[in-house]
């Protein structure tokens, strides 16, 4: 068996700038807890070259010129363990989730693929690399030779079968993480590192320390019987950004969108999947001048026609969408999540023609649902119900089966709906219309079939009722006719005219 | 204009429409319909119930069904339902046998089906309507337009004849609805048939339309969202007065004026049904009547033979001949025999038998070994059992043996009748809050937990106290009362209360019938294998004369009859429950000491209680023992009165002078239900009928509020008689108390019985009794014996 263990170092710091890379090259401190105790708990080499240290105060750090800092934020570290989680899945199904900064594959095997264990070694650096994130990996015959040499590599660390012992005789005991009280113990005794510990004779050991002692023993002597727990939860697609000053214009979010799609699709692609929908969250900066939503959190979902990786497609389906439906307010963060689903093949057919390309398709249909509303593109589906509005708009797939209807004997006739209706002014005599003012214009009717009354929904708030007329309106002239459906609502009472006949 | 609506659907279409025949009856009256035509689906159970409350309100009930019809060509693809209305009783026995014939036959409940050859042979007095939206014409239209839906009606007229067919025309304001009409005159005019106006009702009120979307609903196992078109399009089903009706057709006066016509050719009435009890085959020489009558005389001398009792055995003999001169001018010996002729069968059989009720008032039934209890000594009115004025049938309860050996019995009057000759009452289950409040929240798409929430807010006991409304129950569930969706479900399940729902058997009651009795009543298969039910309940049956006895099994039966085969096995011992010492000491002391863990109908913590008080020492004491923890006697406030007299510790005193002779017997305090009916006859002067009223209140659902509705009529009788206002306050308490339940002397009496049966077993075979109880409890896995 082989092991390599992947352990992130400065983890908090690396999740907080995941996305920032001309922040990182800055001396920069990543701050939590609530005011006024907002300490530091991660910055990097620069900035503890400026003095910072991991405790000190938001206030005191911020003292010092040029630090950037940044909040503490879960989600981020929360997508960036994600992150690194499916690209090292990429490599192994075998892979263990041992802690936020720390993964453990199996990586026996994938010599044939890979080749030695340092080229295994940096061919996972150099994905981790594409996640922007930097790791440290120990490789090893066992788990936790594997985990110790990762903590100690400052890169890459290879520990030869047998020779574990050997290569971790100087690495401190922190590295074991012993409970305080043994850690104190063997303090006093002087005993700081691997090698150290493995040398103290066994009885005296487990009689002065018990089990435990004996236990950190075998790991300083590079022993391990553990066995790889393979983490088995389902993975979870979403990327995070939070900006320091809300961003409104969509351009400059359209770059942000560009690099979290990135980062999603190497992660889907790692385990040969694909974006079948796209959830964007936005939080919004309500106190910003000029702020029109109302709502602090901002969402949009995105159906695919087909599962996808084209990036470009999916940001040009966000771009569209939000310029249909804007925020309202400035973005103060950004999540996006893509709901995972296996590629699709689409065989055609010899002899059918060829439809619009998918892609092409969805972008074309964003368009229009960016001028008409959202629903009012589609292929019109009948509602099997008693409702004033018999159908509704479902997404338009080209080639679909067309559902069989019932075939009534009734010659059906075309109607021109109009929507919404037109309300008029109707005259009655003996319960039947007998003139019409439609559009500014009287109309004697000619001919009346009628009432046929509906109703419904009345288990509901919007419970309804209408007498229907059809109506054959005179226009004036020998032959001009119109053909109209008119209806007088049951609960308001009020006539309209719901449309006219071809 | 005078209209008469011939295709109405009740209610007992189960699921199928929205009205009880008496709120159909009641909006036909106002609305001046003289007569209607009830065709629920694939059956007539709702005809009883409409015929009397037609019959009420001085209108007519025609008889008719919907019935299921698979097309010869597309089979159950084109399945419709033909509506058809019984001219003469050739007609309805001819329907009733249709249905029968494919009801026994359908493999899974309501999906059966007739075909067209059936409907050919059965044609014969019935009247064929086209139909509506489920008919076949309309479906023939959907099928194949004008020319299939005019070869449909060419097949009709063949089968039913030119003169029996109706074109049927409906108008619920629909535009494809109007446009098969069209069709439908055309078809008319061309095969020269006459048209009938018909509104297809499922609902008597507009109002009511919204129950009938939540029945479909429920019947499709959906919600109200998703029923969609299933559901009604809009309100117009529903009892349309005959203005309004020929101003709907004022284009096609006709089929208006046909309604009346074809009414007036509807001869047959529910109340000609032909029915007749089998004739027992006699030894040549003998009537019915002879044999009774020297059976009765045989069991007169076995059972009074020996009774030493001053003039007993002369009063019994006297008692006896009335009895017999009453049967036989009511021709009722035929009853007798075959109830005589099942006990006989179950003596054979070794199986324990005892009749109950008010058939313990008869001195022949005692005599013919049907009963236990003595009438003649216990001086009980044979009248409860049987009068003529009354003009009703008699009752005979038959309790045995719960288990193998009743079904013994009940497989013994099939195989002797047929098929088509016995059969089992039918049992209305109908919606109550618990099961309304489920159904109808799951059809509103409530969640899981809302419904179970109210369903479990109901009590389960049947008695409930003024305080627990529908209201009440769903504010405890923590459902907020001024939400417009709690309100419509409230709404809703108020008025689903007593709606059937669904037909079931009933647990004991049989009826048989000389000749086929699919003929009188159609039969239908019950869930239980091997069993036939008709499609009415016992007081439907009751109403129309169809006599019926209970086979009833009881738990205590399979105990006495197993404890008496112990003794016989373990102990070499013959014991005779009909022999036994009467009176025992032992037995009663135990009995006075609530010594009494197994005892029938006395070993509850109630009876135990009262026991030490009461004390009883006697055959009569036990009698009064079994009435008075009942719910009458407990919500009329009878029970303590009773104890502190029996203690001496009350005056016996009577609420009036002329109740003496019948509360003396117990002390002054009504336990029995024949008591209550004597004080309000004696009290308020109530002819026959009205006391049938109130006995008939005593024993049905809603029987409190039909209590109540006689108060004023009561009150106003004992003004007249003179009764001052606080008498008749605590007459109508008393009178009250019968809404709920009470049992009538006889009833106590048999119970009686069983009870001194099982405690005297208890006291002196005790091993052999408790084996008994422990081998017939539904657990026991290993029969005990005794070695």
């Amino acid at each position: 068996m082989l092991f390599a263990c992947v352990y992130v170092p400065n983890f908090v710091a690396q999740a907080a700038l995941r996305h920032e890379r001309e922040t990182r090259s800055k001396p920069f401190a990543v701050v939590a807890g609530a005011p006024p105790q907002t300490r530091v708990v991660a910055l990097n080499a620069k900035a503890r070259k400026l003095g910072l240290w991991t405790g000190m105060t938001r206030s005191e750090a911020e003292v010092l010129a040029g630090i950037q800092i940044r909040e503490r934020s879960i989600g981020l570290e929360a997508a960036a363990h994600a992150a690194l989680l499916d690209c090292m899945t990429g490599f192994s199904p075998w892979c263990e989730d041992i802690a936020d900064d720390t993964l453990v594959l199996d990586i026996s095997g994938l010599s044939k693929l890979l080749g030695s264990p340092t080229q295994i070694a940096r061919s996972i650096r150099d994905q981790a690399r594409n996640l922007s994130l930097y790791i440290w990996l120990g490789v090893a015959r066992n788990i936790d030779s594997a985990i110790h040499a990762a903590r100690l590599a400052k890169g890459i660390c290879i520990l030869p079968a047998g020779r574990e012992a050997e290569l971790l005789k100087n690495a401190p005991l922190e590295i074991l993480d012993p409970s305080p009280e043994i850690a104190g113990t063997l303090v006093r005794w002087g005993i700081r590192s691997f090698g150290q510990l493995a040398a103290l004779p066994e009885l005296d050991l487990s009689q002065r320390l018990g089990q435990e002692g004996l236990r950190l023993q075998m790991l300083a002597q590079g022993r391990s019987t553990r066995i790889l727990s393979p983490t088995s939860s389902p993975p979870v697609f979403e990327e995070v950004m939070a900006f320091d000053d809300s961003v409104e214009d969509l351009e400059s979010l359209a770059f942000v969108f560009n690099r979290l799609l990135d980062q999603l699709v190497l992660r889907l692609t790692a385990r040969s999947l694909a974006v079948g929908e796209l959830h964007l969250e936005l939080q919004l900066n309500l106190a910003a001048d000029g702020a029109t939503a109302t709502e602090r959190i901002f969402t949009r979902v995105l159906t695919l026609p087909v599962p996808t990786v084209d990036t470009r497609l999916l940001l040009k389906l966000l771009q569209l969408d939000l310029e249909a439906h804007r925020p309202g307010a400035p973005v103060a963060r950004v999540i996006l999540h893509a709901e995972a689903m296996r590629p699709r093949v689409i065989q055609e057919g010899m002899f059918v023609p060829k439809g619009p390309e998918p892609q092409r398709l969805e972008i074309t249909l964003a368009r229009l649902r960016g001028i008409v509303g959202e629903d009012r593109v589609g292929s019109p589906e009948l509602i099997d119900g008693h409702l004033q509005v018999p159908f509704r708009m479902v997404r338009f797939t080209p080639g679909a089966a067309r559902t069989s209807g019932s075939v009534s004997p009734v010659s059906q006739t075309s109607v021109r709906v109009f929507r919404p209706s037109v309300p008029v002014r109707v005259e009655k005599t003996n319960g039947a219309p007998r003139r019409v003012r439609f559009r500014g214009v009287d109309h004697r009717v000619i001919q009346a079939s009628g009432p046929w009354r509906r109703s419904g929904e009345w288990w509901t708030p919007d419970h309804w009722g209408r007498d229907e007329w059809d109506l054959v309106l005179d226009c004036g002239g020998s032959s001009s006719r119109l053909l109209v459906r008119a209806y007088r609502d049951l609960v308001t009472g009020q006539w309209y005219v719901e449309a006219e006949y071809d | 204009m005078d209209y008469v609506e011939l295709h109405a659907s009740s209610a007992f279409s189960f699921l199928g429409a929205a009205s009880v025949p008496e709120t159909l009856a009641e909006v036909c009256a106002e609305r001046g319909i003289p007569a209607i035509g009830l065709l629920d689906r694939d059956g007539v159970y709702g005809s009883p119930r409409m015929h009397m409350a037609a019959q009420s309100l001085g209108l007519k009930a025609y008889v008719g069904a919907e019935v299921s019809v698979d097309d010869a060509l597309f089979g159950e693809a084109a399945r419709c339902r033909y509506p058809l209305l019984a001219e003469t009783r050739t007609g309805y026995q001819n329907l009733c046998r249709l249905i029968t014939k494919y009801k026994l036959r359908e493999h899974h409940k309501g999906q059966g089906a007739a075909d067209l050859t059936e409907l050919e042979e059965y044609a014969g007095g019935l009247v064929c309507l086209t139909g509506g939206e489920e008919g076949p014409l309309t479906e023939a239209l959907r099928r194949g337009g004008y020319d299939e839906g005019r070869r449909t009606v060419e097949r009709m007229v063949q089968t039913f004849g030119p003169k029996n067919v109706y074109v049927e025309l409906q108008r619920h304001r629909n535009r494809q609805q109007e446009a098969r009409n069209k069709a439908a005159v055309s078809i008319a005019r061309n095969l020269h048939l006459p048209l009938l106006a018909t509104n297809g009702v499922t609902y008597a009120t507009p109002r009511e339309r919204e129950i009938q979307d939540v029945l479909t609903a429920i019947r499709l196992h959906t919600t109200l969202e998703g029923a969609g078109t299933n559901l009604q399009g809009n309100a117009e089903r529903h009892l349309r007065s005959g203005k309004e009706m020929a101003r709907l057709f004022a284009d096609l006066p006709e089929a208006i004026h046909n309604t009346v016509a074809l009414s007036d050719r509807l001869k047959f009435q529910l109340k000609d049904l032909g029915y007749e009890l089998p004739r027992y085959p006699v030894p040549q020489g003998e009537t019915m009547i002879s044999f009774l009558r020297e059976r009765t005389r045989e069991g007169w001398e076995r059972r009074y033979g020996h009774r030493t009792e001053f003039g007993l055995k002369e009063r019994a003999r006297r008692q006896i001949e009335r009895e017999l001169a009453l049967i036989e001018k009511l021709e009722l010996s035929g009853y007798f025999l075959v109830v005589w002729d099942l006990v006989r069968f179950c003596n054979e059989q070794k199986i324990l038998v005892q009749g109950r009720g008010s058939a313990a008032n008869s001195a022949v039934c005692y005599s013919l070994g049907i009963t236990i209890v003595d009438p003649v000594g216990m001086d009980l009115l044979f009248e409860r059992f049987l009068s003529e004025e009354r003009g009703e049938w008699p009752d005979i309860d038959l309790d045995l043996p719960s288990g193998d050996q009743r079904e013994r019995v009940i497989q013994y009057l099939y195989t002797k009748y047929g098929r088509h000759g016995a059969a089992m009452t039918a049992n209305v289950t109908t919606y109550r809050e618990k099961s309304a409040s489920r159904e109808i929240g799951k059809v509103l798409g409530l969640s899981e937990d809302t419904v179970s929430e109210v369903s479990s807010a109901v009590s389960p006991f049947e008695w409930k106290s003024p305080t627990e409304t529908v209201e009440e129950h769903f504010r405890k569930a923590g459902l907020n009362l001024s939400n417009a969706k709690v309100v419509k479900y409230l709404d809703l399940v108020q008025r689903m209360q007593d709606l059937p729902r669904n037909l079931s058997q009933h647990s004991g009651g049989m009826i048989v019938c000389r000749g086929q009795l699919d003929a009188v009543v159609p039969l239908e298969p019950a869930t239980m294998p091997g069993r036939v039910v008709v499609q009415w309940d016992k007081d439907d049956c009751s109403d129309f004369g169809i006599i019926k006895f209970d086979v009833l099994g009881l738990g205590m039966m399979a105990v006495l009859e197993e404890t008496l085969f112990l003794i016989r096995d373990g102990y070499g011992e013959e014991v005779d429950l009909a022999q036994l010492p009467p009176d025992d000491p032992a037995v009663y002391a135990a009995i006075q000491q609530a010594d009494t863990i197994g005892v029938f109908q006395i070993e509850s913590r109630a009876q135990m209680s009262s026991l030490p008080r009461t004390r009883p020492k006697c055959f009569y004491d036990l009698v009064r023992q079994e009435a008075i923890i009942r719910p009458g006697p407990i919500q009329g406030d009878f029970v303590n009165p009773f104890i502190l007299r029996v203690l001496g510790r009350q005056a016996i005193t009577y609420p009036h002078p002329l109740l003496e002779p019948i509360l003396a017997r117990t002390l002054g305090v009504p336990l029995f239900q024949e008591q209550i009916l004597k004080v309000a006859m004696v009290m308020a002067d109530l002819t026959g009928g009205e006391a049938e009223q109130l006995r008939r209140a005593m024993g049905s659902k809603r029987s409190v509020a039909k209590v109540q509705a006689m108060e004023s009529l009561l009150r106003s009788r004992m003004t007249a008689k003179g009764v001052e206002p606080r008498v008749q306050d605590e007459i109508i308490r008393l009178i009250q108390a019968v809404g709920h339940y009470m049992f009538p002397e006889s009833h106590a009496a048999s119970f009686a019985a069983l009870t001194y049966s099982s405690a005297y077993l208890r006291e002196h075979y005790r091993a052999a009794f408790t084996a008994a109880i422990l081998n017939q409890q539904p657990w026991a896995s290993t029969r005990l014996t005794l070695s």
